[in-house]
């Protein structure tokens, strides 16, 4: 007989197998040693009472397996949190582990119950806690003598439908007994691969593990027109391991449990599990939630959390000091449908198929779901500043084109400006040249009368000096004349200058005197002379006078040509200056008035209808105002007002 | 002089004009008057002498043309030189059929201007001669008797005396009377000079 034995230090590895040493004594020897060292007193002193702890109670968790087994971790957890959490007074917990399942023999058993009841004899033990599994052998067996009548919460496997045992049922027993659901699990593993074709069942060789995998096997033949079973029994680790390698396509693993190999090694199923799935190359399906999270696709699982917690309520019923016969015990409540997230989504099964109520463990959210907030503010961040960048540019742009236009449109406005002047100029052409013409053939006049006086016998000084002067003043007139031309066609901006507007008015009677003269118009000019300068581009200013003038004489076409009058009057107004334009004309019609200054606005046949336009755009630049009325007498009066330039 | 006697009447609302125009006629050897409008020339008093009128033809208010029908309208022998700024021929041929002397563009040739004003003043004086010559006669011929004076229309109409005593209804010899009679008072010697004079005094023939 082979039989395996545990080091004390259990940490060591996670799976142990080992080959039990022969001997008796040795065995015997080896496991007072390990009992000791593994009879681990967990006292639990809540600090808060522990300086006047009035009688504190003692919890002996009794474990029928070995040291380290999960199922035991999650158990005791559950349970110790649930206690901890309600009941405040101290406690000591004392646990053992009888590791039955390696040490099998009865009369080890009786001697460790023996040694137990030696070591808390002189301990009134207030609960007695007996963990499974298999606990029906030593109950039948030691029954009452274990720990004389202390009440017991027994817990423990146990198949549902089956009565629980009158061993059980002690009047200061109570329980909390789980039952394996292979069906369920199998049933799970058919939902989620439908194209199932074989279930492999693999069960070690342990009571518990053959019993599992027997439950496992019946489960199986519900579904025995549909797929093979096949059962990996106790299979020795390296034959199986080789053997899920290498199933067909479409099979499932039922890992039911498998704490022991046929050939008596010893194995934790957890480790199993693990070490299963990371050969198969099937799912795998498990009975226990202690083998969901290393491999295990999932199941119906008995939760070892929930034995735990149900647990952990009725031990603290019995220490607030109910009578286990009055507490039912519970049967129920004890399964889950469990999934390992991470083996989900390595077989492609969709959460949306897993049967109602399941857990999913693990879930391994992803970067975007973990952080899905925090992304989604860095996004929306994101998103808003690349559309405020976007608009900035955009804006940006559009300030360009539009600065763009302005400035072409600038640049359209000076050259209508230029050609509105040099049509007005053109049309005065005829005068102008006549205009010049005066004091050039006024020149030539005089010089040939000095020359055929030097040829006279009495040439007089006084008289050349005469003729010399009115040359200079008719000199100086032509160029003047051509001045003003010049300064009329000139292409660039003008610049704005301090400009006399009398100067100016002179100015352009200058440039429109041949022009009165052909159309027989008589200028007067009527200037007051204390006025302070203006500040505007001479060039655009003479432009709206002249304008204006043209627009007066021939306003004045109709009247007799002894009655064509043309007033040019300069005036304050308040701190403006005011330079008018008046004719005798037939005047404005009312309904002109407003739309005197509007482009295109014409009642001459050939005119464009810019020139007011034209006129209230370069008064309006400079920052004065022009606007028309007809004179209570009769004529129409132009009046532009203008600021005076500023002493600063 | 004759010559120095002429006086030119420049009429220009352009002072530079007026003065230089001033300056070249009388270094031509002329008087010069000169008048910044028409207006201000009509008022003047007329003369009687020798003259021309030397003006632009556009000026405001009453322009050259304006003045020249001014002139026409009335009895004064002045011709008119036109001067214009340029080439405005519609008025210058318009000026010239009203009978204009000349008309110069601006700016002239003092040769031009010379050669303008003594056609002008030859026509001035020709017009005055004539007139005077003209007022002689007509003095002469008032001293006719009403029988003499319709002797006389058909006389000129170069009628025989046997004809004109026909046609008046008198003898042949009156008629004679007659002839003698207007010879004496006319003071002429010939049938020449007698038609001559009929002609400036503006007796009209017999049909």
């Amino acid at each position: 007989m082979r039989q395996t034995f545990r080091a004390s230090d259990p940490s060591s590895s996670p799976i142990r197998p080992r080959r039990a040493k022969p001997g008796a004594v040795c065995r015997l020897l080896a496991f007072l040693s390990a009992i000791t060292a593994a009879g681990l007193i967990l006292i639990i002193t809540l600090p808060a009472f522990s300086a006047d702890p009035p009688n504190p109670r003692n919890v002996l968790i009794l474990m029928a397996g070995e040291y380290g087994l999960p199922a035991y971790d999650l158990v005791l957890n559950g349970m110790r949190s649930v206690v901890k959490a309600g009941y405040s007074s101290p406690l000591n917990w004392y646990a053992e582990y009888m590791d039955t399942a390696r040490f099998s023999d009865f009369q080890e058993e009786k001697a460790v119950i023996d040694f137990y009841s030696q070591k808390y004899e002189a301990l009134t033990i207030d609960l007695l806690i007996v963990v499974g599994p298999s606990l029906t052998p030593i109950f039948r067996r030691f029954g009452d003598r274990l720990f004389r009548g202390a009440p017991t919460l027994i817990l423990d496997f146990l198949p549902l439908g089956v009565e629980v045992p009158r061993i059980f049922r002690k009047p200061f027993m109570t329980g909390v007994f789980p039952a394996a659901d292979p069906q369920a699990s199998i049933g799970a593993a058919l939902t989620l691969h439908p194209r199932t074709k074989r279930l492999v069942i693999i069960s070690g060789a342990s009571d518990m593990d053959r019993m599992l995998g027997k439950m496992a096997v019946t489960a199986s033949r519900r579904y025995g027109q549909r797929i093979d079973v096949q059962h990996f029994s106790g299979m020795p680790m390296a034959e199986m391991l080789a053997a899920v390698e290498i199933l067909p396509d479409h099979s499932v693993i039922l890992l039911t449990a498998y704490h022991m190999s046929a050939l008596g090694t010893a194995y934790y199923t957890r480790e199993v599990t693990r070490q299963v799935a990371a050969r198969a190359n099937a799912p795998i399906y498990v009975l226990f939630d202690s083998n969901v999270d290393v491999g295990g696709v999932g199941g119906h699982v008995i939760s070892f959390q929930k034995v735990g917690l149900e647990a952990g309520r009725i031990a603290l019923r019995i220490l607030r000091g109910e009578d286990p016969a009055a507490i039912p015990p519970v049967r129920e409540g004890l399964l889950q449908y469990q999934f390992d997230w991470r083996q989900l989504h390595r077989w492609g099964i969709p959460e949306g198929r897993l049967p109602a109520g399941s857990i999913v463990l693990n879930r391994q959210v992803t970067f975007f779901e973990q952080y899905f907030w925090g992304i989604l503010g860095v996004l929306v961040f994101v998103t808003l500043q690349s559309a405020l960048i976007a608009y900035l540019v955009v804006l940006n742009r559009r300030q360009k084109a539009l600065s763009l236009q302005v400035r072409k449109a600038e640049n359209r406005y000076r050259e209508l400006l230029r050609i509105e002047r040099s049509t007005r100029l053109g049309e005065l052409a005829g005068s102008l040249a006549h205009e010049l013409n005066q004091p050039l053939a006024a020149i030539l006049s005089s010089a040939q009368a000095a020359l055929r006086f030097l040829k006279s016998e009495h040439p007089e000084p006084a008289l050349f000096q005469e003729i010399l002067d009115q040359i200079v003043v008719d000199d100086k007139r032509a160029a003047s004349i051509i001045s003003s031309m010049r300064t009329m066609l000139k292409k660039g901006p003008a610049d704005a200058e301090r400009l006399d507007i009398n100067d100016l008015v002179t100015e352009v009677v200058t440039i429109f005197h041949g022009e009165a003269v052909n159309r027989s118009v008589r200028i007067e000019t009527d200037l007051d002379r204390g006025l302070l300068p203006v500040m505007a581009g001479k060039t655009q200013l003479l432009q709206v006078l002249l304008n204006l003038m043209i627009n007066a004489a021939q306003a004045m076409t109709a009247n007799r040509s002894g009655d064509r009058r043309l007033v040019l009057a300069t005036r304050k107004r308040g701190p403006n200056i005011i330079v008018s334009v008046r004719d005798v004309g037939p005047g404005i019609e009312p309904d002109h008035i407003g739309k005197l200054f509007e482009p295109l606005f014409t009642t001459r046949l050939d005119g464009m209808g810019m020139g007011l336009a034209v006129c209230w755009r370069i008064v309006e630049d400079i920052g004065g105002t022009i606007r028309a009325e007809n004179h209570p007498d009769r004529g129409a009066v132009f009046t532009i007002e203008l600021p005076p330039v500023d002493n600063g | 002089m004759d010559e120095q006697s002429a006086t030119c009447f420049v009429v220009d609302d352009d002072a530079s004009v007026r003065r230089s125009l001033s300056f070249l006629i009388r270094s031509l050897g002329y008087r010069v008057e000169t008048f910044d409008c028409a207006d201000a020339f009509l008022a003047h008093k007329p003369h009687r002498g020798i003259g021309c009128i030397i003006t632009d033809i556009k000026m405001p208010g009453m322009s050259g043309l304006d003045l020249q029908d001014a002139l026409g309208r009335g009895d004064s022998p002045l011709p008119i030189i036109f001067i214009t700024g340029h080439g405005d021929l519609p008025m210058g041929v318009k000026a010239m059929k009203n009978g204009a002397v000349d008309f110069l563009a601006k700016p002239f040739d003092d040769e031009d201007l010379t050669a303008a004003i003594e056609l002008a003043l030859e026509r001035c004086r020709n017009a005055r001669e004539t007139s005077a010559a003209a007022s002689a006669a007509q003095r002469r011929i008032e001293t006719l008797s009403p029988r003499e004076h319709e002797v006389l229309r058909h006389v000129v109409s170069g009628r025989l005396n046997k004809q004109i005593a026909f046609d008046l209804g008198i003898a042949e010899h009156t008629v004679k009377i007659h002839r003698g009679r207007i010879m004496k008072k006319l003071e002429v010697d010939s049938l020449a000079d007698l038609v001559r004079l009929a002609d400036k005094a503006g007796i009209t023939p017999a049909p």
